[in-house]
Protein backbone atom coordinates (compact mmCIF):
# COMPACT_ATOMS: atom_id res chain seq x y z
CA UNK A 1 0.00 0.00 0.00
CA UNK A 2 1.27 3.47 -0.88
CA UNK A 3 1.18 5.60 2.24
CA UNK A 4 1.02 9.30 3.01
CA UNK A 5 3.72 10.64 5.36
CA UNK A 6 1.19 10.11 8.19
CA UNK A 7 0.86 6.38 7.45
CA UNK A 8 -2.63 6.43 5.89
CA UNK A 9 -3.33 5.15 2.36
CA UNK A 10 -2.53 7.75 -0.31
CA UNK A 11 -5.29 9.03 -2.61
CA UNK A 12 -3.29 11.57 -4.62
CA UNK A 13 0.28 11.76 -5.86
CA UNK A 14 1.31 15.41 -5.60
CA UNK A 15 4.41 15.50 -7.82
CA UNK A 16 6.00 12.55 -6.04
CA UNK A 17 4.45 13.27 -2.62
CA UNK A 18 1.68 10.73 -1.89
CA UNK A 19 -1.08 12.28 0.25
CA UNK A 20 -3.95 10.61 2.14
CA UNK A 21 -7.53 11.88 2.01
CA UNK A 22 -7.02 14.21 5.00
CA UNK A 23 -3.71 15.70 3.88
CA UNK A 24 -4.79 15.96 0.23
CA UNK A 25 -7.93 17.88 1.30
CA UNK A 26 -5.84 20.14 3.56
CA UNK A 27 -3.34 20.79 0.76
CA UNK A 28 -6.03 21.70 -1.79
CA UNK A 29 -7.96 23.91 0.62
CA UNK A 30 -4.71 25.58 1.71
CA UNK A 31 -3.71 26.40 -1.88
CA UNK A 32 -7.11 27.95 -2.66
CA UNK A 33 -7.19 29.87 0.63
CA UNK A 34 -3.72 31.30 -0.12
CA UNK A 35 -5.01 32.70 -3.43
CA UNK A 36 -8.10 34.12 -1.71
CA UNK A 37 -5.91 35.78 0.94
CA UNK A 38 -3.72 37.31 -1.80
CA UNK A 39 -6.44 38.78 -3.94
CA UNK A 40 -9.59 39.36 -1.89
CA UNK A 41 -9.92 42.53 0.13
CA UNK A 42 -13.09 44.42 0.98
CA UNK A 43 -15.06 42.60 -1.65
CA UNK A 44 -18.44 41.08 -2.28
CA UNK A 45 -17.82 37.78 -4.05
CA UNK A 46 -19.88 36.09 -6.74
CA UNK A 47 -18.78 32.53 -7.52
CA UNK A 48 -19.58 31.45 -11.08
CA UNK A 49 -20.91 27.93 -10.59
CA UNK A 50 -22.14 25.17 -12.85
CA UNK A 51 -22.54 22.10 -10.65
CA UNK A 52 -19.34 20.65 -12.12
CA UNK A 53 -16.32 19.42 -10.17
CA UNK A 54 -14.19 22.59 -10.35
CA UNK A 55 -16.78 25.20 -9.44
CA UNK A 56 -18.32 23.03 -6.70
CA UNK A 57 -14.85 22.61 -5.16
CA UNK A 58 -14.26 26.37 -5.40
CA UNK A 59 -17.70 27.19 -3.99
CA UNK A 60 -17.27 24.90 -0.97
CA UNK A 61 -13.80 26.21 -0.08
CA UNK A 62 -14.43 29.91 -0.77
CA UNK A 63 -17.79 29.86 1.04
CA UNK A 64 -16.14 28.43 4.17
CA UNK A 65 -13.30 30.98 3.92
CA UNK A 66 -15.65 33.95 3.36
CA UNK A 67 -17.98 32.90 6.20
CA UNK A 68 -15.06 32.85 8.66
CA UNK A 69 -14.25 36.46 7.66
CA UNK A 70 -17.76 37.84 7.40
CA UNK A 71 -17.34 38.43 3.65
CA UNK A 72 -20.52 38.29 1.57
CA UNK A 73 -20.44 35.53 -1.05
CA UNK A 74 -23.07 34.00 -3.30
CA UNK A 75 -23.21 31.56 -6.20
CA UNK A 76 -24.32 32.62 -9.66
CA UNK A 77 -25.28 30.07 -12.28
CA UNK A 78 -26.20 30.33 -15.93
CA UNK A 79 -28.46 27.59 -17.21
CA UNK A 80 -27.84 27.54 -20.96
CA UNK A 81 -30.42 24.85 -21.58
CA UNK A 82 -28.35 21.83 -22.62
CA UNK A 83 -30.57 18.79 -22.34
CA UNK A 84 -29.22 15.81 -20.41
CA UNK A 85 -26.29 17.88 -19.10
CA UNK A 86 -27.12 21.21 -17.50
CA UNK A 87 -30.43 19.97 -16.05
CA UNK A 88 -28.50 17.31 -14.09
CA UNK A 89 -25.75 19.59 -12.81
CA UNK A 90 -28.31 22.31 -11.95
CA UNK A 91 -30.38 19.91 -9.83
CA UNK A 92 -27.22 18.83 -7.99
CA UNK A 93 -26.08 22.43 -7.44
CA UNK A 94 -29.44 23.66 -6.16
CA UNK A 95 -29.49 20.82 -3.66
CA UNK A 96 -25.83 21.44 -2.71
CA UNK A 97 -26.44 25.15 -2.04
CA UNK A 98 -29.70 24.72 -0.14
CA UNK A 99 -28.21 22.02 2.13
CA UNK A 100 -25.26 24.32 2.99
CA UNK A 101 -27.16 27.58 3.20
CA UNK A 102 -25.36 29.14 0.22
CA UNK A 103 -27.23 31.90 -1.65
CA UNK A 104 -27.64 30.93 -5.31
CA UNK A 105 -28.91 32.96 -8.27
CA UNK A 106 -29.78 31.18 -11.51
CA UNK A 107 -30.25 32.86 -14.92
CA UNK A 108 -31.52 31.03 -17.98
CA UNK A 109 -30.70 31.57 -21.66
CA UNK A 110 -34.35 30.82 -22.45
CA UNK A 111 -35.60 33.70 -20.29
CA UNK A 112 -32.76 36.11 -21.10
CA UNK A 113 -32.38 35.51 -24.85
CA UNK A 114 -35.59 33.67 -25.75
CA UNK A 115 -33.80 30.45 -26.73
CA UNK A 116 -31.77 27.68 -25.11
CA UNK A 117 -28.25 26.85 -26.31
CA UNK A 118 -29.63 23.70 -27.96
CA UNK A 119 -32.03 25.91 -29.96
CA UNK A 120 -29.32 28.47 -30.78
CA UNK A 121 -27.08 25.69 -32.14
CA UNK A 122 -29.99 24.43 -34.26
CA UNK A 123 -30.45 27.95 -35.67
CA UNK A 124 -26.73 28.19 -36.34
CA UNK A 125 -26.87 24.98 -38.36
CA UNK A 126 -30.00 26.07 -40.26
CA UNK A 127 -28.33 29.35 -41.19
CA UNK A 128 -25.06 27.60 -42.03
CA UNK A 129 -23.03 29.86 -39.70
CA UNK A 130 -19.48 28.91 -38.81
CA UNK A 131 -19.58 29.62 -35.06
CA UNK A 132 -18.58 27.05 -32.44
CA UNK A 133 -21.19 26.17 -29.82
CA UNK A 134 -18.58 27.05 -27.15
CA UNK A 135 -18.22 30.56 -28.62
CA UNK A 136 -21.98 31.16 -28.47
CA UNK A 137 -22.22 29.70 -24.98
CA UNK A 138 -19.09 31.37 -23.57
CA UNK A 139 -19.93 34.83 -24.91
CA UNK A 140 -23.53 34.81 -23.68
CA UNK A 141 -22.62 33.21 -20.35
CA UNK A 142 -19.88 35.76 -19.57
CA UNK A 143 -22.29 38.53 -20.55
CA UNK A 144 -24.94 37.35 -18.07
CA UNK A 145 -22.41 36.64 -15.32
CA UNK A 146 -20.91 40.13 -15.53
CA UNK A 147 -24.28 41.87 -15.77
CA UNK A 148 -25.97 40.07 -12.89
CA UNK A 149 -22.91 39.84 -10.62
CA UNK A 150 -22.66 43.64 -10.90
CA UNK A 151 -26.38 44.16 -10.32
CA UNK A 152 -26.17 41.91 -7.24
CA UNK A 153 -23.36 44.09 -5.88
CA UNK A 154 -20.36 41.80 -6.48
CA UNK A 155 -16.92 43.39 -6.83
CA UNK A 156 -15.19 40.19 -7.98
CA UNK A 157 -16.43 37.12 -9.85
CA UNK A 158 -14.62 33.93 -8.92
CA UNK A 159 -14.11 31.55 -11.85
CA UNK A 160 -13.08 27.94 -11.28
CA UNK A 161 -10.51 27.77 -14.09
CA UNK A 162 -7.86 25.25 -13.03
CA UNK A 163 -4.20 24.81 -14.00
CA UNK A 164 -5.06 22.64 -17.00
CA UNK A 165 -7.65 25.17 -18.26
CA UNK A 166 -5.12 27.99 -18.03
CA UNK A 167 -2.44 26.06 -19.93
CA UNK A 168 -4.97 25.02 -22.60
CA UNK A 169 -6.01 28.67 -22.98
CA UNK A 170 -2.37 29.74 -23.22
CA UNK A 171 -1.74 27.30 -26.08
CA UNK A 172 -5.05 28.18 -27.77
CA UNK A 173 -4.19 31.89 -27.77
CA UNK A 174 -0.69 31.11 -29.01
CA UNK A 175 -2.19 28.92 -31.70
CA UNK A 176 -4.72 31.50 -32.89
CA UNK A 177 -2.31 34.42 -32.38
CA UNK A 178 -4.77 36.21 -30.14
CA UNK A 179 -2.28 38.13 -28.01
CA UNK A 180 -4.83 40.69 -26.84
CA UNK A 181 -6.88 37.86 -25.34
CA UNK A 182 -3.74 36.26 -23.84
CA UNK A 183 -2.90 39.57 -22.14
CA UNK A 184 -6.16 39.43 -20.19
CA UNK A 185 -5.43 36.08 -18.48
CA UNK A 186 -3.70 35.30 -15.19
CA UNK A 187 -5.09 35.18 -11.63
CA UNK A 188 -7.02 38.39 -12.19
CA UNK A 189 -8.44 38.20 -15.66
CA UNK A 190 -9.84 40.81 -17.97
CA UNK A 191 -8.55 43.62 -15.80
CA UNK A 192 -9.98 46.69 -17.46
CA UNK A 193 -11.04 49.34 -15.03
CA UNK A 194 -14.61 50.18 -15.82
CA UNK A 195 -17.61 50.76 -13.61
CA UNK A 196 -19.66 48.19 -15.54
CA UNK A 197 -17.00 45.53 -15.59
CA UNK A 198 -16.59 43.12 -12.66
CA UNK A 199 -13.03 41.80 -12.22
CA UNK A 200 -12.63 38.04 -12.71
CA UNK A 201 -10.49 36.11 -10.28
CA UNK A 202 -9.31 32.50 -10.64
CA UNK A 203 -8.33 30.97 -7.29
CA UNK A 204 -7.85 27.43 -8.77
CA UNK A 205 -5.22 28.55 -11.26
CA UNK A 206 -2.50 26.43 -9.58
CA UNK A 207 -4.68 23.34 -9.01
CA UNK A 208 -4.38 20.52 -11.58
CA UNK A 209 -7.68 19.30 -13.01
CA UNK A 210 -7.14 15.77 -11.69
CA UNK A 211 -7.02 17.18 -8.14
CA UNK A 212 -10.53 18.68 -8.40
CA UNK A 213 -11.78 15.37 -9.84
CA UNK A 214 -10.31 13.45 -6.86
CA UNK A 215 -11.66 16.08 -4.41
CA UNK A 216 -15.14 15.74 -5.95
CA UNK A 217 -15.07 11.95 -5.90
CA UNK A 218 -14.08 12.02 -2.22
CA UNK A 219 -16.38 14.80 -1.02
CA UNK A 220 -19.34 15.06 -3.40
CA UNK A 221 -20.37 11.51 -4.33
CA UNK A 222 -23.69 12.76 -5.75
CA UNK A 223 -22.00 15.16 -8.21
CA UNK A 224 -22.93 14.05 -11.76
CA UNK A 225 -19.84 13.14 -13.80
CA UNK A 226 -21.37 14.38 -17.03
CA UNK A 227 -19.77 16.25 -19.92
CA UNK A 228 -21.16 18.89 -22.22
CA UNK A 229 -22.33 17.29 -25.51
CA UNK A 230 -20.80 20.20 -27.49
CA UNK A 231 -17.35 19.70 -25.96
CA UNK A 232 -16.00 17.65 -28.87
CA UNK A 233 -16.68 20.51 -31.34
CA UNK A 234 -14.09 22.68 -29.63
CA UNK A 235 -10.40 23.36 -30.10
CA UNK A 236 -10.14 23.19 -26.30
CA UNK A 237 -11.06 19.52 -26.36
CA UNK A 238 -8.08 18.73 -28.57
CA UNK A 239 -5.80 21.02 -26.55
CA UNK A 240 -6.90 19.27 -23.37
CA UNK A 241 -5.59 15.95 -24.63
CA UNK A 242 -2.38 17.62 -25.83
CA UNK A 243 -1.79 19.12 -22.35
CA UNK A 244 -2.38 15.72 -20.68
CA UNK A 245 0.17 14.14 -23.02
CA UNK A 246 2.66 16.96 -22.51
CA UNK A 247 2.55 16.50 -18.73
CA UNK A 248 2.92 12.74 -19.17
CA UNK A 249 6.11 13.21 -21.20
CA UNK A 250 7.53 16.09 -19.15
CA UNK A 251 6.24 15.86 -15.54
CA UNK A 252 5.89 19.34 -14.02
CA UNK A 253 5.51 21.00 -17.46
CA UNK A 254 2.14 22.60 -16.67
CA UNK A 255 3.33 24.20 -13.45
CA UNK A 256 6.52 25.44 -15.11
CA UNK A 257 4.65 26.93 -18.09
CA UNK A 258 2.22 28.69 -15.74
CA UNK A 259 5.08 30.23 -13.74
CA UNK A 260 6.86 31.46 -16.88
CA UNK A 261 3.56 32.76 -18.26
CA UNK A 262 2.54 34.65 -15.12
CA UNK A 263 5.96 36.04 -14.26
CA UNK A 264 7.63 36.66 -17.62
CA UNK A 265 5.18 36.60 -20.54
CA UNK A 266 2.04 38.17 -19.08
CA UNK A 267 3.69 41.47 -17.97
CA UNK A 268 5.06 41.94 -21.51
CA UNK A 269 1.72 41.13 -23.10
CA UNK A 270 -0.08 43.55 -20.77
CA UNK A 271 2.39 46.34 -21.46
CA UNK A 272 1.98 45.80 -25.18
CA UNK A 273 -1.84 45.60 -24.91
CA UNK A 274 -1.98 48.94 -23.04
CA UNK A 275 -0.55 50.70 -26.09
CA UNK A 276 -3.37 49.50 -28.33
CA UNK A 277 -6.18 49.32 -25.79
CA UNK A 278 -9.26 51.29 -26.63
CA UNK A 279 -11.40 52.50 -23.75
CA UNK A 280 -14.50 50.45 -23.04
CA UNK A 281 -17.78 51.97 -24.10
CA UNK A 282 -21.43 51.10 -23.62
CA UNK A 283 -23.04 48.84 -26.20
CA UNK A 284 -25.45 50.94 -28.26
CA UNK A 285 -28.07 48.18 -28.05
CA UNK A 286 -27.99 46.84 -24.48
CA UNK A 287 -25.81 49.35 -22.62
CA UNK A 288 -23.41 46.72 -21.32
CA UNK A 289 -19.62 47.23 -21.64
CA UNK A 290 -18.26 46.77 -25.16
CA UNK A 291 -14.95 47.21 -26.94
CA UNK A 292 -16.82 48.25 -30.11
CA UNK A 293 -20.11 50.00 -30.76
CA UNK A 294 -22.05 46.78 -30.30
CA UNK A 295 -21.04 44.20 -27.70
CA UNK A 296 -20.21 40.62 -28.69
CA UNK A 297 -23.35 39.22 -27.08
CA UNK A 298 -25.63 41.54 -29.10
CA UNK A 299 -23.64 40.81 -32.25
CA UNK A 300 -24.24 37.09 -31.71
CA UNK A 301 -27.92 37.62 -30.95
CA UNK A 302 -28.36 39.54 -34.19
CA UNK A 303 -26.75 36.73 -36.15
CA UNK A 304 -28.67 33.92 -34.49
CA UNK A 305 -32.07 35.26 -33.47
CA UNK B 1 24.90 -31.50 -11.90
CA UNK B 2 24.48 -27.75 -12.10
CA UNK B 3 20.97 -26.60 -11.41
CA UNK B 4 19.78 -23.24 -12.66
CA UNK B 5 17.09 -21.68 -10.51
CA UNK B 6 14.95 -19.08 -12.18
CA UNK B 7 12.65 -16.86 -10.17
CA UNK B 8 9.02 -17.76 -10.79
CA UNK B 9 7.05 -14.68 -11.73
CA UNK B 10 3.64 -15.00 -10.17
CA UNK B 11 0.87 -14.05 -12.48
CA UNK B 12 -2.58 -12.98 -11.34
CA UNK B 13 -5.67 -11.51 -12.90
CA UNK B 14 -7.15 -8.10 -12.22
CA UNK B 15 -10.59 -6.96 -13.34
CA UNK B 16 -10.35 -3.57 -15.04
CA UNK B 17 -13.24 -1.18 -15.67
CA UNK B 18 -12.72 1.99 -17.70
CA UNK B 19 -15.16 4.89 -17.93
CA UNK B 20 -18.77 5.28 -16.92
CA UNK B 21 -22.25 5.03 -18.35
CA UNK B 22 -22.27 4.92 -22.17
CA UNK B 23 -18.51 4.50 -22.60
CA UNK B 24 -17.92 1.77 -19.99
CA UNK B 25 -15.44 -1.00 -20.91
CA UNK B 26 -14.64 -4.08 -18.82
CA UNK B 27 -11.75 -6.51 -19.20
CA UNK B 28 -9.46 -8.89 -17.34
CA UNK B 29 -5.75 -8.20 -17.35
CA UNK B 30 -2.86 -10.40 -16.23
CA UNK B 31 -0.42 -8.77 -13.84
CA UNK B 32 2.90 -9.96 -12.50
CA UNK B 33 3.99 -9.73 -8.89
CA UNK B 34 4.96 -6.19 -8.00
CA UNK B 35 3.15 -4.58 -10.91
CA UNK B 36 1.47 -1.28 -10.14
CA UNK B 37 -1.56 0.64 -11.34
CA UNK B 38 0.72 2.77 -13.53
CA UNK B 39 1.99 -0.38 -15.29
CA UNK B 40 -1.59 -1.33 -16.21
CA UNK B 41 -2.18 2.25 -17.38
CA UNK B 42 0.88 2.01 -19.64
CA UNK B 43 -0.33 -1.31 -21.08
CA UNK B 44 -3.74 0.21 -21.83
CA UNK B 45 -2.33 3.51 -23.12
CA UNK B 46 -4.03 5.56 -20.39
CA UNK B 47 -2.48 8.89 -19.37
CA UNK B 48 -1.96 9.31 -15.61
CA UNK B 49 -3.42 12.85 -15.50
CA UNK B 50 -6.53 11.80 -17.40
CA UNK B 51 -7.75 9.01 -15.10
CA UNK B 52 -8.41 8.55 -11.38
CA UNK B 53 -7.74 4.93 -10.32
CA UNK B 54 -10.20 3.34 -7.89
CA UNK B 55 -8.94 0.07 -6.42
CA UNK B 56 -11.60 -2.15 -4.82
CA UNK B 57 -13.82 0.90 -4.34
CA UNK B 58 -11.16 3.25 -2.92
CA UNK B 59 -9.44 6.17 -4.63
CA UNK B 60 -5.71 5.34 -4.87
CA UNK B 61 -2.60 6.67 -6.62
CA UNK B 62 -1.02 5.18 -9.71
CA UNK B 63 1.81 3.89 -7.50
CA UNK B 64 -0.41 1.30 -5.77
CA UNK B 65 0.64 -2.37 -6.21
CA UNK B 66 -1.91 -4.83 -7.57
CA UNK B 67 -2.93 -8.26 -6.28
CA UNK B 68 -4.75 -11.24 -7.69
CA UNK B 69 -8.49 -10.67 -7.70
CA UNK B 70 -8.36 -6.87 -7.43
CA UNK B 71 -10.97 -4.75 -9.18
CA UNK B 72 -9.42 -1.64 -10.69
CA UNK B 73 -11.70 1.06 -12.03
CA UNK B 74 -10.51 4.10 -13.98
CA UNK B 75 -12.70 7.18 -13.80
CA UNK B 76 -11.88 9.56 -16.62
CA UNK B 77 -11.22 13.11 -15.42
CA UNK B 78 -14.43 14.48 -16.86
CA UNK B 79 -14.45 17.92 -18.34
CA UNK B 80 -16.72 20.71 -17.20
CA UNK B 81 -16.10 22.80 -14.20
Amino acid sequence: MVRCFCGERAVFNLEGRPLCRKHFTEWLKGEVRKELERFVGRDVLAVAVSGGKDSTTLLEISHEWARERGIKLFGIMVDEGIEGYRDRTRAFLENFCSSRGIELHVYEFRKEFGATLDELVERRDRKGLDIQACTICGTLRRYLLNKYARELGATKILFAHNLDDEIQTFFMNLFTGNLAQASRKGELAGVIEHELFVIRFKPLIRIPEKATAVYSLLRFPELPEVECPYLKESLRYRMRRFVFELENRIPGAKRRILEVYLEKILPLLRENARKFQKPLQRCSICGEPASREICKACELRMKLL
Amino acid sequence: MLKIYRPVLQVGTVKVIIGKEGERREMEIEVRKGEKVEDVMKKLGLIIDEFVPILNGEVVTELEELREGDTLEFVRVWSGG
